[in-house]
């Protein structure tokens, strides 16, 4: 799942290069600089690729502090 | 001439916006907001001699230094407004600027700096300017704040184009089956923008492209959140866009319009990259295309529902070469008014000027006098004598002041004027300010 996070953090960010500097420790917010916009457009398109329905409402910044805790967060909303 | 009191909250959207309507998924984040707090700084650019500029954080005495040494005279406050100890806690990032000067304890430095019967320019007009303007005995010359909100809806600029008979590709949708019929209908044409009522460069714009997405939004838009809600949103086909720019201009309590300038943008996806000035290919294509009559008819009409003030038309030019003149109505001063007062007062003769902004975080405390001291030192920074370099505009949103008060890291911004003779000296300015926030501490987040 790390990989493809990171491949979708690649694609909103439209930079091929971060495919190769990201890794499970990144952080998504300072480390692959996604703004306000960009996190929301990765979210949607994350729930479109593991299927899984993220509650913007309750959703914790603390999820974004590195690809593997996010990973992590996705996978448990995976198996709920 | 009495002086001015310039003033303001750059987040206007954020407090006219009327708190039954559903809102588009964003995720809270206290540091951007704290950010955009400290970007009303940058109207030190509207002061002329013996202005006041009151912000929210306090400007840094080396940004006020420097000011002063490219000719601006104004005062300032060099500490942040705050509510005092007697009232502690008490939701102040929830306030404006304006709802704050009403509660706060003035203490010396502000009650020393307002003077009773100045003129009050604000950034926009917003809940609590005029208890501000009571309050502190100041001379209003604005228009109702019920005025400016109904004008800032993206709903109004819609209907605009119906007034002036411009092509419409709006279409507003006021319940869930609206949305969801509406949008059903776009997609089969292309991708399509959900726009909020009080969206902003780079918030409250959804994008779109496939059935699920609208789906995924109509749900959203059900959500405990947005329960007992009123839906009221715009929806544009994704134009094909190839040049953002917009248009400034002045409409006096008498009515009469001034257009001031055009400023091209430059946006990162829906948000903002850079501005400078368009090309005389550009401003030829607006003379053509009767684009001044255009601004001048929104000036008129906005002036017959009531207001009068600044104005940013952002507008568009489509990769088919076709002029999208009214994309939406700003009724407030603007980034790119920023710019345009700048140039006014800086450019010289045979430079180019742009404003850029660079996203950065930092771990430790930075001290910003050691930045401006740096670039002075490598050259980069610009002073009168060159006429050419990187004019900061802003101190404390390089590191505001937390909001949520979190530990670690600290996200900032800076923004910033260029003035450069050519693109050499632009790419030579760009890289040695990045150089310059690098090895003051600061990293940058692009």
């Amino acid at each position: 799942m790390q990989q493809k996070v990171i491949e979708i953090i690649a694609e909103i960010k439209e930079e091929p290069g971060l495919l190769q500097t990201l890794s499970g420790a990144s952080d998504l917010t300072l480390d692959a600089a996604l703004d306000s916009l960009q996190i929301i457009n990765f979210i949607l398109r994350v729930e479109d690729e593991f299927n899984v329905e993220v509650d913007f409402d309750t959703f914790d910044l603390e999820h974004l502090k590195s690809v593997d805790r996010f990973s992590a967060y996705v996978a448990g909303l995976a198996v709920q | 001439m009495k002086n001015a009191v310039h003033c303001g909250s750059l987040e206007s959207e954020r407090y006219w916006r009327e708190e039954d309507l559903a809102s588009l998924p964003a995720i809270p984040d206290a540091k951007a907001l704290g950010i955009v707090q400290a970007m009303d700084e940058m109207l030190f650019a509207f002061c002329g001699n013996g202005d006041i500029l009151l912000t929210r954080h306090g400007m840094d005495q080396a940004q006020y230094d420097y000011l002063q040494s490219l000719g601006y005279s104004f005062r300032t406050n060099l500490h942040p407004m705050t509510l005092g100890a007697e009232e502690p806690g008490t939701g102040l990032d929830e306030l404006n600027v304006f709802e704050l000067l009403g509660r706060l304890n003035p203490g010396p430095e502000l009650s020393g700096l307002i003077p009773p019967g100045s003129l009050l320019e604000p950034f926009a007009v917003l809940p609590g300017t005029y208890e501000a303007v009571r309050r502190y005995k100041l001379l209003p010359v604005l228009p109702d704040e019920e005025t400016v909100r109904a004008v800032n809806t993206k709903t109004y600029s819609a209907a605009m184009r119906d007034r002036l008979q411009l092509p419409n590709i709006a279409h507003v949708v006021r319940s869930m089956e609206e949305l969801l019929q509406s949008g059903a209908a776009l997609l089969e044409k292309g991708a399509f923008l959900i726009k909020d009522e009080y969206g902003v460069s780079g918030k409250g714009n959804q994008l779109v492209d496939s059935e699920r997405m609208l789906r995924r939004m109509a749900g959203y838009l059900e959500s405990s959140r947005n329960q007992g809600k009123r839906i009221r949103f715009v929806l544009e086909p994704l134009l094909d866009r190839e040049t953002d720019f917009s248009c400034q201009f002045h409409i006096d309590s008498e009515g009469r319009i001034s257009i001031l300038s055009v400023q091209q943008l430059v946006n990162q996806g829906f948000a903002f990259g850079e501005s400078h000035s368009p090309g005389p290919s550009l401003l030829e294509k607006l003379d053509r295309e009767g684009y001044w009559e255009t601004m001048h008819s929104i000036g008129r009409e906005l002036y017959a529902d009531g207001y009068y003030g600044d104005v940013c038309v952002d507008s568009m030019v489509l990769r088919d070469g076709s002029l999208e003149p009214l994309v939406e109505i700003n009724a407030r001063k603007s980034m790119s008014l920023i710019k345009h007062h700048v140039d006014r007062r800086l450019k010289q003769e045979g430079m180019y000027t742009c404003l850029v902004q660079v996203p950065l975080a930092a771990m430790g405390k930075v001290h910003y006098a050691e930045l401006l001291q740096r670039m002075e030192e490598n050259g980069s920074l610009f002073t009168l004598d060159q006429g050419e370099g990187v004019i900061p505009l802003t101190s404390s949103a390089l590191q505001p002041l937390d909001p949520s008060r979190a530990t670690g890291s600290t996200k900032g911004k800076l923004y910033a004027a260029l003035a450069y003779r050519n693109e050499d000296s632009k790419r030579w300015l760009t890289r040695t300010l990045d150089e310059s926030l690098l090895r003051t501490g600061y990293t940058i987040l692009r």
